[in-house]
């Protein structure tokens, strides 16, 4: 049995229906990644599962009980990193106090452990000790970014929601952050929603990959797979546009591609 | 030759908050030629946003330009007033922020912040500059129907929220664009589309492209400057930085990549 599952779920802000009917499962261990374009749905159903939004329709489901009708302590088994980071810290707490307060609400042990815990989670996202005592704003993009997964992954969820969380990050961070999510799978069989833009990352990193467009999932599977032979219009742009960037910019042909995007009518074949 | 739009000279920035001074950029030297992209990459916590921050007259009280000087279009910095910054920024030096969310005023319409702006610094009407702000939001791949002109950052997707900034810095065509991780929550097909019309108009104008990508950075900068812990550690053409890499953390970042 999966350990997330998201079933026929929407989401719409008034009027505007950001997600529509998607459906997907996650597997202790799993890393699911989701790709689509900007403004197709991502963050509102990494949002959902976590509680944030009150889902239009759909269910979610933990363990094959539904999130919405369980106590919500519960919820914090599931943890989320912010696509920005600022959004989720709290400007007046040091990052001592940040990275604390999951560990006194887990009642995690005496102070002398926190403190102990902390540095390891520190160690883990490559940060210093020595931020330790600042504030959000006197820290870089990419400290605010790894401040964010030290915190989720202080709270030991089972499934962690990364909504863009490496986007801030040097080329050389950001591989150590892969591997460090790659053993956190295997060795505590926590589940990943690792929403992404960066499908090289997303090459390395996940088993399947679910692709969201204009609100709908339009295609999902094995991560190999979907990214050798994609099906979808969309899914084959994406593609396209990572494999030479620089010499896409050259080419007069392909950018008029990108500019007019998926037709109605290749959408329809579908 | 003419002189270039932006100059470096040893530039310095200290924490000045504390009992003591703490230096955290150390002498950066970069000058951006007119017409010419500059990418600044690097280590997180390196000094990239700082060293722009100080270019646009940004740094908090508790950070201060400590030594060296800053010449914007041959004018040394130290001679501009702060109310004189204030009329270039989001005039002729568009600034690009790294966070959005935190940067935008979350009570105003992407819209209205918009028009306010070209209204300020094009002296254009009401009317003129509501034409002017949509057809800035549609270059950016935004509908500027109410959906985005009417909306509050925070309705907007994260990618639809970093469009909306890059709108605002580029809206009145500014002579120096400073980019700070400009395009890290759009999808590669909307990236392109971005950074293919930041090149297309980077003629006339200085850039400075801040990116931990350099697959962007190869694709648009004329020239990359590499930094670590508050230095820049090598500076160069394109080709050199990528193709053959003199500093060890710049050796170390590309491994890294061929990696990914
Ligand atoms: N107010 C402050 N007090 C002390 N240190 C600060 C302050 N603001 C920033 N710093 C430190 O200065 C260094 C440079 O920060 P900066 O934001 O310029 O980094 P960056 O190169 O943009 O990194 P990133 O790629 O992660 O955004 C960082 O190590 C940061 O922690
Ligand atoms: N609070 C809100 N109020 C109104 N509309 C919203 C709100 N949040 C998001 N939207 C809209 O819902 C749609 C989906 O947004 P969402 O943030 O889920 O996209 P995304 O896939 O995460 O995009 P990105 O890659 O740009 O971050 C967008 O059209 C956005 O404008
Ligand atoms: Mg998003
Ligand atoms: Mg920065």
């Amino acid at each position: 049995m999966s350990l997330l599952s998201v079933e026929q779920l929407s989401v719409a802000y008034g009027r505007t229906t950001a997600l529509r009917a998607a459906s997907l499962q996650l597997a202790a261990g799993e890393i699911l990644a989701v790709v689509g374009e900007s403004g197709s749905g991502k963050s509102s159903l990494a949002r959902a599962v976590a509680g944030l939004v009150k889902p239009h329709s759909g269910r979610i489901t933990l363990d094959g009980s539904d999130l919405a009708l369980r106590p919500r302590v519960e919820r914090r088994a599931i943890q989320m990193v912010f696509q920005d980071p600022d959004a989720s810290l709290n400007p007046r707490h040091t990052v001592r106090f940040i990275l604390d307060e999951p560990l006194q609400i887990l009642a995690y042990g005496p102070a002398a452990a926190r403190a102990e815990r902390i540095e390891t989670l520190l160690r883990l996202v490559q940060l210093e000790p020595a931020l330790l005592d600042r504030r959000p704003i006197a820290l870089s993009g990419g400290q605010k970014q790894r401040v964010a997964i030290a915190r989720a992954l202080a709270m030991q969820p089972r499934v962690l929601l990364a909504d863009e969380a490496l986007s801030a990050l040097d080329m050389s961070t950001q591989s150590t952050l892969l591997d460090l999510f790659a053993s956190l799978r295997r060795e505590t069989g926590i589940a990943i929603l690792f929403i992404s833009h960066d499908l090289a990352a997303v090459r390395r990193l996940a088993d399947r990959v679910c692709v969201l467009y204009r609100g709908r999932v339009v295609e999902q599977g094995d991560c190999a797979q979907v990214l050798a032979a994609p099906q979808h219009p969309y899914t084959k742009l994406l593609v396209a546009a990572t494999i030479d960037p620089a010499r896409a910019l050259q080419d007069p042909a392909f950018l008029a591609r990108l500019a007019d995007g998926v037709s109605v009518e290749e959408e329809t074949m579908q | 030759m003419t002189a270039p739009i932006l100059e470096l000279q040893s530039l310095c920035i200290d924490v000045v908050a504390g009992p003591t001074a703490q230096r955290i950029v150390h002498d950066v030297v970069l000058t951006v030629a007119r017409g010419e992209i500059l990418g600044l990459v690097g280590e997180s916590g390196s000094g990239k946003t700082l060293s722009a921050f100080a270019v646009a007259g940004l740094l908090s009280e508790r950070l201060a330009v400590s030594a060296g000087e800053i010449l914007f279009e041959g004018r040394a910095r130290s001679f501009v007033s702060e109310e004189e910054m204030r009329a270039l920024r989001g005039g002729r030096i568009g600034f690009v922020f790294q966070d959005p969310l935190s940067s935008f005023n979350p009570v105003r319409t992407i819209g209205s912040m918009l028009v306010e702006s070209v209204v300020r610094h094009q002296r254009l009407g009401k009317r003129a500059a509501r034409a002017v702000a949509i057809a800035g939001l549609a270059e950016m791949r935004l509908p500027g129907s109410d959906a985005c002109f009417g909306a509050y950052p925070h309705q907007l997707s994260g990618g639809q929220r970093q469009r909306a900034m890059l709108a605002l810095a580029l809206v009145n065509r500014p002579s120096l664009l400073i980019a700070d991780e400009p395009t890290t929550a759009l999808d590669p097909t909307i990236q392109l589309q971005i950074l293919a019309l930041l090149r297309r108009q980077s003629e006339g104008r200085g850039s400075i492209l801040i990116t931990h990508d350099l697959g962007v950075a190869g694709a648009v900068c004329d020239r990359i400057a590499v930094m670590q812990k508050g230095r820049v550690v090598e500076i160069g053409p394109c080709s050199a930085i990528l193709g053959d890499p003199q500093h060890a953390y710049t050796q170390r970042l590309l491994q890294a990549r061929s990696h990914a």
